[in-house]
This record gives C-alpha cells, sequence and structure tokens, in this order.
C-alpha cells in the first residue's frame, strides 16, 4: 500500500488517501514508520473519493492525535457527506475545492506585457499597466487590465461566471469561462467589460460594439 | 558621454535599420566626433552599400574575431566623410560565426578610440540579434507605422528588458502622413502609445531614399532631403539636445490644403 505527502510544514503536510489506497491499518503502520521523519509536523489527513463511515472517521482522528510526533490539523475532502460527517463531530475539515479558491487569490503585474510575454495564473490577474498585441494572459479568475488591452485574454478557466474589464479594449479576440468572443480590427472599447452570465458574454463598455456610439 | 554604444535594431527585417545607422553615423562623423559603425549583420551585410564602401572591404568582422586581422586593419575610412569609419560583416559566414562575448570584445577595443560606436543588428529575435544587442549602452528600436512592425519591436523590445538592458528608444521610421490622415497608417502617437518608448525622432517617408541607397550616398548629406533633416535632428538628440519633431509641411492631404485654403491660414 502507497501513500503519499504532499506540501511544506510552514503551512501542513498532507497525507494523501483515496478509495484506492485507503486501509486504516496500513495508514497507522505508515504513520508509525514515517513519525520520526514528520516529527514536529503539523498534519492534515486528504481523503478524496471515500466516504468515511463515523466509525473510520473516529478511529483515525484518535490515532493521529495520538502520536505525540504530530500536530493534527483536521481533514480536507473532496466530499461533502465527509464534510459534514467531520462537522457533526466538530473536526476541522475543508473541501479540498475550497481550499483551491483560497489559494489563488490574485496576481498583480506591474509591468507592460510586450508581444511574446505570457503570464498564467490560477485566480486573477491585475496587469496595472498595458497588455501589447501579442501578448497572452490566462486566468483562472478574473482578468483586470488597468491600461490598454490590445493582446489575447483567456479568462475564467474552468469556471462558468467571470469577467475581463479593460480601461481600453482593442483586441481581436477574448475567451472567457471557455466561451470564445471574435472583433474585427477597428472595433475599439473604453471602459471595456465582458462579463459571462449563463450561456452568454455580455459586453458593457462607454462605445458600442461597431464604435460609432 | 555614457551613451557611446549604440545597438540599432528591430526584430522585423526591411523597416531601415542599416539606413539609419548609417545616416546617423555619418551625421554624428560630419559633426566632428569620431564614429565607427558596425555591421552585425553576418551573411547578409548591407551597410557597406548605404555608406558605398562596398568596394573597400578586404577584412571584415568575422576575420577580427578569428584573429586574422587587428580590429584596426578591419576599419574602412569613409573618403567623403571624415571621422567615420566602417567595420564591415563578413558576408560568407552565418551568425554563429561571431559570439556576444566576442562583439563585445571587439567593442570595448573600439570604445576608447572613437566618440560613438553603432551596432547596426540583424533582423530576428535569434543568436545574431543577441551578440548585437549584448555589448550596446543604449539600443534604438526601429518600428514603421504598421501592426506587423510595431509587434515585432514591442516583442524586442521586451527581450531587451528581459537581458537586463535599459528601456530602448524609439524611431519611427518612414511615416507617410498623407496616408495617416487617409487613417491608412497608423500615426507615431499611435506608435508611441503601443510601445510605450521614449520617442527619439519620426522620419518621414522619402520617395528619394531608394536613390540615395543605391548610390551609396546617406540622405543626410544632402540638405534638400526631407530624411535627411530628420537623421539630423535624432544625431542632434543623441547629443542630449532639444530638437522640436518634424511637423508634415507642405505635404498635406487634399482635404487639409482645401481645409486651409478656405480658413485662409
Amino acid at each position: 500500500m502507497k501513500f503519499k505527502l504532499r506540501g511544506t510544514n510552514i503551512i501542513a503536510i498532507e497525507l494523501l488517501l483515496n478509495d484506492e489506497n485507503f486501509n486504516i491499518n496500513e495508514i497507522k503502520r505508515f504513520i508509525q514508520e514515517e513519525k520520526q521523519l514528520l516529527k514536529g509536523a503539523r498534519i492534515v489527513l486528504s481523503v478524496e473519493n471515500k466516504a468515511l463511515s463515523k466509525d473510520e472517521l473516529a478511529e483515525l482522528v484518535d490515532f493521529v492525535s495520538s502520536v505525540e510526533e504530530l500536530t493534527f490539523c483536521g481533514f480536507k475532502t473532496n466530499l461533502k457527506e465527509n464534510r459534514e460527517l467531520c462537522i457533526a463531530l466538530n473536526i476541522p475539515c475543508d473541501l479540498s475545492s475550497l481550499t483551491l479558491e483560497r489559494e489563488a487569490d490574485v496576481k498583480f503585474v506591474k509591468r507592460t506585457l510586450r508581444s511574446g510575454d505570457r503570464v498564467v495564473f490560477s485566480g486573477d490577474i491585475v496587469v496595472m499597466a498595458d497588455v501589447n498585441p501579442g501578448a497572452e494572459i490566462e486566468a483562472g479568475g478574473n482578468v483586470y487590465v488597468m491600461g490598454n488591452l490590445r493582446g489575447i485574454v483567456k479568462a475564467g478557466v474552468g469556471k462558468t461566471s467571470g469577467e475581463i474589464r479593460a480601461y481600453f479594449f482593442q483586441a481581436p479576440r477574448l475567451e472567457l469561462c471557455g466561451k470564445e468572443l471574435t472583433f474585427d480590427r477597428d472595433e475599439k472599447f473604453f471602459n471595456f467589460r465582458a462579463k459571462v452570465k449563463g450561456d452568454e458574454i455580455k459586453l458593457e463598455s462607454s462605445k458600442t460594439r461597431g464604435g460609432n456610439g | 558621454m555614457a551613451d557611446k554604444v549604440i545597438c540599432i535594431t528591430s526584430g522585423k527585417g526591411g523597416v531601415g535599420k542599416s539606413t539609419i545607422t548609417g545616416n546617423l553615423a555619418t551625421a554624428l562623423a560630419s559633426k566632428g566626433y569620431k564614429v565607427v559603425a558596425i555591421d552585425a549583420d553576418t551573411g547578409l551585410r548591407n551597410l557597406d552599400l548605404v555608406l558605398g564602401l562596398e568596394n573597400r572591404i578586404v577584412y571584415d568582422l568575422v576575420h577580427v574575431v578569428e584573429g586574422v586581422c587587428p580590429v584596426e586593419k578591419a576599419l574602412v575610412k569613409d573618403k567623403r566623410t571624415k571621422n567615420l569609419f566602417l567595420l564591415p560583416a563578413a558576408q560568407t559566414k552565418d551568425k554563429s560565426a561571431v559570439k556576444p562575448e566576442d562583439l563585445v570584445e571587439v567593442v570595448e577595443k573600439l570604445r576608447g578610440k572613437f566618440d560613438f560606436v553603432f551596432i547596426d543588428s540583424p533582423a530576428g529575435i535569434e543568436e545574431g540579434f543577441k551578440t548585437a544587442v549584448t555589448p550596446a549602452d543604449t539600443i534604438i528600436v526601429v518600428a514603421n507605422p504598421e501592426m506587423a512592425s510595431v509587434r515585432d519591436a514591442d516583442r524586442v523590445t521586451g527581450l531587451c528588458e528581459a537581458m537586463g538592458k535599459s528601456e530602448p528608444k524609439l524611431i519611427v521610421n518612414r511615416l507617410d502622413w498623407k496616408k495617416v490622415a487617409k487613417g491608412n497608417m497608423l500615426d507615431a502617437e499611435d506608435v508611441v502609445q503601443i510601445l510605450g518608448l521614449e520617442l527619439l525622432g519620426i522620419v518621414p517617408e522619402d520617395k528619394d531614399m531608394v536613390s540615395y541607397i543605391n548610390r551609396g550616398e546617406p540622405a543626410v548629406l544632402f540638405k534638400d532631403s526631407i530624411a535627411g533633416k530628420a537623421f539630423r535632428n535624432i544625431a542632434e538628440r543623441l547629443l542630449g539636445r532639444e530638437v522640436p519633431f518634424i511637423e508634415p509641411a507642405k505635404n498635406e492631404g487634399i482635404i487639409e490644403k482645401l481645409r486651409k485654403l478656405l480658413v485662409g491660414e
């Protein structure tokens, strides 16, 4: 049975468990074997795709809490059932997707992104300069450009809602939440905002799409 | 003068790097400064043609790098313009023949002996470009007022910044005010707005340039050449003097002419 550890001791070490490797006796043995290595560590049990029974949960908590070398910090899971069980037993538990969102917050880019530059980030990206033609941005969250946006932006990757804002927009295309929008060469927008609501991208700007208003 | 070694680059080919290098070098030399222009475009040399020195080349940059001759021996002295020298590129080799450290070494030898060292960079962003840019104190990016050139200039600017160079200066070359007025060409202002660089000069489109280059006579030597005037102004700015930018003079579009006729300006 193989178990994996992940993370640093600054936050916590995660012991990765799933429905394939879940076996309480094996887990106990692994922790006993590794406890010297993990001495002083804060530990989080990360349980993916495996619904725990009340007894399993209690047994794990009792065991890990009893190991003197470790500080048990709680659970992390992608299943709601596990989280509800933990809450009922007053054990700290985070949904792993929630943790991801918290990790990914905002990235500030303070220089002009020039042709050939590429910035990728899982959260929001704020550019405090221009995004020139030929530059690319890919964000898991929203993208805000405090200048001219002439490059390619992909925002809200893997999400169902998100927005792109720019003081000035003149780009050939953009992608928001997996939906693509193309623009003609002479289309320009001031105070540009693209937002996904439901199934379509909504545009707002001081000038209309054709640039006559 | 801190900015002795000036590299002229653009990313895109055919925007006028060699022409600008040749003319700026000539302009400064005719003012009495001792100037050398290095053609770093190994394999595709052209600067010799712009300066009309093609029949006087014996040794070239690759000979110097390979130790065949000392750098002084490879310099070609211009007959018309005193104080102007050319270090030509090899035509029979390729870019790998000169490494960045080789050019740095050559430039260091010339630095003490000249007031200005110009380096004419090859097009592209590969090793030839890196070699040309590495020894430079100042980089001048040349862009034509069209999107392909602006985008390439932007890319080159980003690469220069990544190499730890100070922010390049910009020359907008071949600006045609008639086309700008008709909306068929970007204005210099648009180019500056996109690139966000300090504007060193605007060189207007000049139909006589082709014949100047074909004759091997830098336009800057001719008083009546509009491009030549622009080059002289840029040379002044390189010396730290403030010179106003050339305005669209009598070459306005017909609408502008009519407007002036009606308004009576």
